[in-house]
Formats: C-alpha cells, structure tokens, sequence
C-alpha cells in the first residue's frame, strides 16, 4: 500500500484492573488488536462483536477517551501520544464521536441548539450569531433534517431519530476526517433505523468522511461496511470485506454467529438447537495462551489451547485468526 | 389450518395513562385470541403500545396507567373481574410472566435455587425437598448446568440468568406466559439458546406463549401468529409464514422494508415521518399521516379489523386479497 493510513491502530491493549479486596486481577478487555482506516479513500470500517468483546473499548481509545496500556495510534501517521497541543486539538476536531444513547446525550434544560453552539464556539468556528445559526442550518441539512422544525426546540420534543441525527449533524461544523459512532442506531425505532444508517453513507459519499462503526447487530453492519473486523475475547478473529465474512466467513465463531442471526423469514428458522452448554457457561477463557475461542469452539483441537493462532490470509481483504486454516 | 380451543382471548381492551393534558391511549381497542399450544407474537416499535398491552392483560398496569375497558379471558374468565385473592393464585400457576429486562429482576442477595424454591411453596404445598427437585428439572428443561443453582444472579450470564427466570416463570406449569422483550440486550449466540428455550415450552409444557418483541426477525424464528402494533392499535394479524410472504398493510410493508438482513445485501427503507402523539392519535386511520397509499377516507373514517383471506386479518380500507 503506497497512501498512508488515515487512522492506524497497532497492537494496541488494554488491561483493566478488576475486583477484589486483595489487590484483585486484571481483565484484558483489548488483547493485541491492529487496524487501520485507509487514507486513500474513505471507508467505513466496522468492529463488530458481541458485549464484552472490546469493540467500545477500541472505540474510547481512538476517542482519546481512555489510554491503552500499550500500543500505538496513528493518525496520519502521527503517534497520539507524541502530539503537540496544537495536533492533538487537530486530532480532536478531526476525529468526532456519535454515542449510542441520543436521549441521555442532551441536557434536558438546554435547547438543542446548545449541543450544536459549543463545538462552535470551542473551535471557534462562527464569528457571529447569525453566522453561527447559519452553520447549524447547514449541518441539520446534511442529516436530512428540517432547521425550522429542531432549532430552538428542546430534546424533549424531538424523537429519538432525530436527536441522533442531530449528534451526527453537530460533528459537521468540524470537518471531521472519521467519525467513530458507537452503536449509534441500536437505540433507533426500526422505521427510523435505516434513515440514520443512510446518513452515514451520504457523509461518505458527499463529505468524503470514513466511519468506524461499532456494533453488535450483523445485519446492520453487513449493509453498511466496507470492512468488518469481528471480535471475540478482546481479539480478532476475522476480518475482511463485508461480503467476505457474511458469505465466506471461515472462523468457527463467524461461522456460529451467521447460523444464529435470525432472519426475518419464517421459512428459514435454525433448524438444530444450538448446543447450550458449550456456548455461555464460562464467559471467557480462563488462560490467554491459547485461542480466546477455544473453550467454546466445535472444532477445536490440541493446538488451540497452547498458540494463539496469527492472522492468515485466505484471499485479498480476507484475514482468519484460527488454527484450522494454518 | 386446524383450529384449536381459545385459551385466551382480548375483548376490546383499552388501556390509557392519565396525564395533565388527558389521556394516552397507548391502548386502544385492541382484541386478540391466543389457542392452546400456539406462540403468539406482539411486534411493532418502542411507544406503540405493546408493553402497555402486556401489562394490562396481566392486569399489572399500575397508575398512571388504568384499564378504561375490554375483557381479558383466560380459558372463559375475566381476569379484569377477579378478586385479589383468585387472581393471585392463577399468577405463576396458569399465568406468568417475564418482565423486560428480566435477567435484572433477580434478587442480588438470594442463590437462584432458593428464589425458585420460594415460587413453588408460595403456591403449591409442596416441600423444600420437593421443590429443590423441581428447580432442578426445571434447569434441565431451559438447558441450565445444575451448579448455577446454587449461585447467585451475579455469579451468572445475562443469557443464563434470562434462563434462570424463564425456568421460574414456568415452574409451575403454567398454560399461559408472557414474555416481554425476552432476548433484547442479549448477545446473538445466547439470543438464539433463550429463544430456542421458549418456544421448547410449547413442546415440553404445552403451553401457550405471547410474545412480546419489536424484533422482526426474532418473532419470525419462533412464533406461530403475528399482530403488528402501531399506535396503540393491532394493525394487522395472522399466521406468521404467509404474514411474512405477503404482509397486507402499508405499515408492515414499510417496516420489513425497513429492517437490514443478512439474506441479501439491499437498502433498507425508513418509513417517512414518525408515529404520532397518542395523546390526540389522528382521526381515521392513525397510521395515514405516515402512509404511502392513504385515501381520503383514511383521514376521516377509522378501517375496521377484517378478515381479508383465511387467518389473515388486516385494519386498512384498501384492498387486499
């Protein structure tokens, strides 16, 4: 690859310190995971997994939100934790967040044209009052929302769709390069789910914005991606382009969750009980040496709980983490 | 389709919440029936009455919520008529039910066998050691390691703790239980075990379920009959594979257009405008501000529930059929 990556993550981790009166254990919720965002075009870039996978935790990482314990972000090519003053507000107002609950995210005695006002104002991006109006007109309409029915409203008095889509219209004034949006529509009614996903793709097409998407829901991630990195215990187990996993996903994990997604179609029900006692009764492996997969895994073997599988390539933007293809 | 005996059937329920500015009618007139050993599913999206629904036909609508009217027969009796006493000895013996968000209705301080064993002797005579025998069939049916027993809820998974409350609910061998949301919040894998644990009740028990779930693809996994919500009111009603094959009302269209799946990589489309304030729910049908093919009548005259082809039901003034 000849253009530098955008954002590039490299072997990042992170150890939390748990419980216990006694000083307590550790829990590594992000366990030696790199990625990048492409720089020459943009790109939506999905992690997915289920809770407790560590997909959030990335997220708060690259957000500046929390530190990693060790590892590298890169942001053109720049370690965050090398930057000056000025790169790191640079990085803050290029790099914008859109959380997942649009109904906590508001201050119920502010009007909503507050949430919009101080980025503004922090950036100093609006000279004046009505420059100021001026911008968040503009930013409601590139979310496809209507000024004269939000601004000056309170939260209350807006839907849930639309308050999402006014936290994705308060990145715009920035110019953000990515926006990492985590589980930005879980929270969405389903009429109004597909309206926000569409404003994501506009922001990519029209803004020229990537997107690093966290999510737990396959079939929203499979209409939206470019790329998906599933995760599993911290780790990656695959990743590729999102035709890749959900046609060609190879990973026993990717493979158990493709057969458990539901379809909404009653003529295609699972047809086998899924095996119960295999699947939830530890939640995570008791060691790291191994695959973190392995005590769930149907398929695995000897090898499994000693190596931890490296990162093997099947095809072009195809990547597995399992013994089985080594 | 053979038709088996009502077990429980809505009469016209109405179900409001008192405000200042007056009544919501989060539900309004809604009528159903529920046969014996058929799953039954509520769908539609947050606001739309379905929790309300469930609440009020359990007879747990607390205040601000009120029943305004309708019946609620189980097996011919009124549950809304029943005395406090008949009431509570039908809960958890005919009728139960599992709360949203019912893995976090555990109680922290308790081992989970002990808050079985607590159900069985507050309704039945039997004894400690019977009891304790039957949380532990019990753990077999939702397929449960017998050690999670004796753990407290804290100790468990969310799944596993879903299936700790599903096991108690049925503890009794109920004929009729309702689950709410039962599988939202809960992770793919375990969605699927939870889900597989309820409708094996059917079988097992041979009860009957309701359940009640905005998701769209979770009702189709198990459910036999479908009625979609909208604004306090079932919009449409029928069998599930030729509800899904050819869904009759502008409303069910647009929402299974609006739901991405994996089976095919399309565009998912938003149904416009946003479902109205149920304070004062538009005259006519409430779903014509938002529909894609409303007449003028729509906005005047309210479309009554008809059967449009066998077991398909539908409230829309246009044709179908």
């Amino acid at each position: 690859m000849s253009v530098q990556p955008i954002l590039e993550a490299e072997h990042l981790v992170k150890v939390f310190p748990i419980g216990g009166f006694f000083g307590g254990g550790q829990l590594t919720a992000v366990d030696d995971i790199s990625f990048q965002i492409p720089g020459d075009k943009p790109a939506i870039v999905t992690l997915l997994g289920e809770s407790g996978s560590g997909k959030s935790t990335i997220a708060r990482m690259l957000l500046h939100l929390i530190k990693p314990t060790t590892g590298e972000i890169r942001y053109k090519g720049k370690d965050l934790k090398r930057m000056s003053w000025h790169e790191k507000q640079t990085y803050r107002r290029e790099v914008q967040a859109v959380f997942q609950d649009p109904y906590g995210a508001y201050n119920p005695f502010y009007r909503v044209n507050h949430v919009l006002a101080v980025p503004l104002k922090k950036f100093k991006l609006a000279s004046s009052l009505e420059e100021m109006r001026r911008i968040m007109a503009e930013a409601m309409e590139a979310v496809g929302l209507r000024p004269e029915e939000v601004l000056d409203r309170y939260p209350h008095q807006l839907s849930g769709g639309q308050r999402q889509r006014l936290m994705i219209a308060r990145c715009l004034p920035m110019e953000p390069r990515i926006i990492v949006a985590d589980e930005p529509v879980s929270m969405i009614d389903a009429s109004l789910r597909a309206g926000i996903l569409d404003v994501f793709l506009e922001l990519k097409r029209k803004y020229e914005m990537s997107l690093l998407f966290v999510t737990h829901d396959l079939s929203v991630a499979y209409y939206l991606s470019d790329t998906m990195i599933v995760l599993y215990d911290g780790r990656v187990v695959e990743r590729g382009d999102a035709e890749a996993i959900v046609r060609r996903g190879v990973h026993p994990y990717v493979q158990l969750l493709m057969s458990s997604v539901p379809l909404p179609n009653p003529e295609k029900r699972w047809k086998e009980r899924l095996d119960l006692k295999a699947t939830d009764l530890r939640r995570r492996a008791e060691s790291r040496t191994g695959c973190v997969f392995n005590n769930r895994c149907p398929r695995h073997w000897e090898k499994c709980a000693k190596t931890p599988p490296e990162m093997i390539s099947l095809e072009s933007e195809h990547e597995v983490a399992c013994h089985l293809y080594s | 389709m053979s038709q088996r005996e009502a077990l429980f059937e809505i009469r016209n329920l109405k179900a409001y919440y008192r405000t200042e500015a007056g009544p919501v009618r989060a539900v309004d007139d809604v009528s159903f029936i529920l046969r014996k050993n058929e799953i039954f599913g509520l769908a539609g999206e947050s606001g739309c009455g379905k929790s309300t629904l469930a609440l009020a036909m359990l007879r747990l609508a607390r205040p601000p919520c009120y029943v305004e009217g309708g019946e609620v027969l189980l097996e011919g009796k009124d549950l809304l008529k029943l005395d406090d006493e008949s009431l509570r000895q039908m809960r958890w013996t005919r009728i139960s039910y599992i709360p949203q968000s019912s893995m976090n209705t555990l109680n922290p301080v308790m081992k989970i066998r002990d808050q079985i064993v607590d159900v069985i002797k507050a309704h039945t005579a039997a004894r400690v050691k019977e009891a304790r025998n039957r949380a532990a069939e019990l753990f077999e049916m939702v397929a449960l390691p017998n050690e999670a027993l004796n753990m407290y809820p804290h100790e468990l998974s969310g799944g596993m703790r879903q299936r700790a409350v599903i096991a108690m609910a049925v503890a009794l061998k109920p004929s009729l239980i309702v689950a709410d949301e039962p599988t939202t919040a809960l992770d793919v894998n375990v969605q699927r075990v939870v889900l597989q644990s309820l409708s094996s009740l059917k079988e097992s028990l041979g009860a009957s379920l309701i359940i009640v779930t905005h998701d769209m693809a979770a009702q189709a996994e198990i459910v036999d009959k479908l009625a979609i919500m909208y604004a306090g009111k079932i919009v449409e009603m029928g069998d599930v594979h030729s509800l899904y094959k050819q869904p009759f009302h502008p409303y069910t269209r647009g929402l299974m257009q609006a739901i991405p799946t994996i089976e095919e990589r399309r565009k998912p489309i938003s149904i416009p405008g946003v479902p109205p304030n149920l304070l004062k729910p538009p005259q006519g049908c409430r779903f014509h501000p938002r529909c894609p093919e409303s007449e003028e009548r729509c906005s005047t005259e309210e479309p009554a529930m008809r059967e449009v082809k066998p077991s398909r039901w539908v409230a829309c003034h246009r044709d179908h059929g």
